[in-house]
């Protein structure tokens, strides 16, 4: 649950930035997006049924979804934000405006919580600042995951 | 200038049938339509190659195998070249990689891959590739690989792998 709520939450947000980059003014940009968008839309479609799956199951399976949406909310509202690459992205033509995602992303996302009997979360307060480089102390632990294998053994192969 | 003993392009083709997807090995490259296009530009073979299923382990298997048969054939130089446009599709699979497909208990993927309805797991027709009965139904949209989805069948009750249209 823990993965496939941020899942759908992701998967609704990309397949919408993928179509919009399909538009794109850069060419391999295009190509990647209109390649993406197919498998996208199955990552969307399986994250989605799974919180359906939850939502609609038991009453542990429901709770369990619940927390899960709960834990993930602070995390929504960056979808949504800018820096001044995605400004300058912007301007060039190479890619959309990201806030004008919003509105299309909401409506997808209630379509399925809706169909799994479950309440989006209001919008609160959202953590920022990833994309400048700050981030909040899980990515110590993300990193030292990520890295215990070639620190353990430098020069590891298969 | 021209080498007259060089390989041609068909010969080229025919040399690389002999490469075999990895995750998949009843399939040569040339079959699935990984490999979009081979040319001589001057003395150097140009092999230009399309990923199936973004982030495939499978792909740079595929690059390096293909570069070991052109090495062992002394084809002379050559570039492996990656093209994302336009995507692949598995409605370039021949019939053949298809039947192969079936014969190594993979329900092969449905023809016309825009169609929504396949999309969306409302797949009437996948066939189950042991007992050939329709009545199959879906378990988990992915499957052993992400290009896979994991079905049964309600007729031979045998679990199978059905290769997702993209």
């Amino acid at each position: 649950m823990h993965s496939q709520s941020p899942d759908s939450f992701f998967s609704a947000w990309y397949q919408l930035y993928l179509e919009k980059l399909c538009q794109s003014k850069d060419e391999y940009l295009q190509g990647f997006a209109a390649k993406s968008l197919k498998e996208v839309k199955y990552h969307l479609q399986h994250a989605s049924d799974w919180v359906i799956r939850m939502g609609d199951g038991t009453d542990e399976s429901k709770q369990r979804i619940k927390k899960a949406v709960s834990d993930i909310n602070d995390f929504l509202p960056e979808f949504f934000m800018t820096d001044e690459l995605d400004e300058w992205a912007r301007v060039e033509g190479i890619i959309t405006d990201i806030t004008s995602l919003k509105e299309d992303w909401n409506k997808l996302v209630l379509d399925v919580f809706t169909e799994a009997g479950l309440e989006l979360p209001a919008a609160g307060w959202g953590q920022r600042g990833g994309k400048m480089g700050r981030h909040t102390e899980h990515l110590g632990f993300i990193l030292a995951e990520m890295q215990h294998l070639q620190r353990s053994y430098p020069g590891a192969k298969w | 200038m021209v080498n007259d003993d060089r390989w041609n392009t068909t010969e080229i083709l025919h040399l690389l049938s002999e490469v075999y997807d990895p995750e998949i090995p009843a399939l040569n490259v040339v079959e699935m339509g990984i490999i979009r296009e081979v040319k001589w530009n001057d003395d150097t073979l140009e092999v230009t190659i399309t990923p199936t299923y973004s982030a495939c382990p499978a792909m740079k298997t595929i690059e390096e195998d293909i570069g070991e048969i052109l090495r062992e054939k002394f084809i002379g130089q050559y570039k492996v070249l990656t093209s994302l446009s336009p995507a692949w599709t598995t409605d370039w699979m021949t019939d053949e990689a298809r039947e192969k497909l079936r014969s190594e208990g993979i329900s092969p993927p449905q023809k016309g891959s825009t169609d929504k309805s396949l999309l969306m797991g409302k797949i009437r027709d996948v066939k189950c590739p042991m007992c050939g009965s329709y009545d199959t139904s879906m378990i988990s949209q992915f499957g052993s690989t992400a290009c896979k989805s994991l079905y049964k069948c309600l007729q031979c009750l045998e679990p199978f792998d059905y290769f997702k249209c993209i």
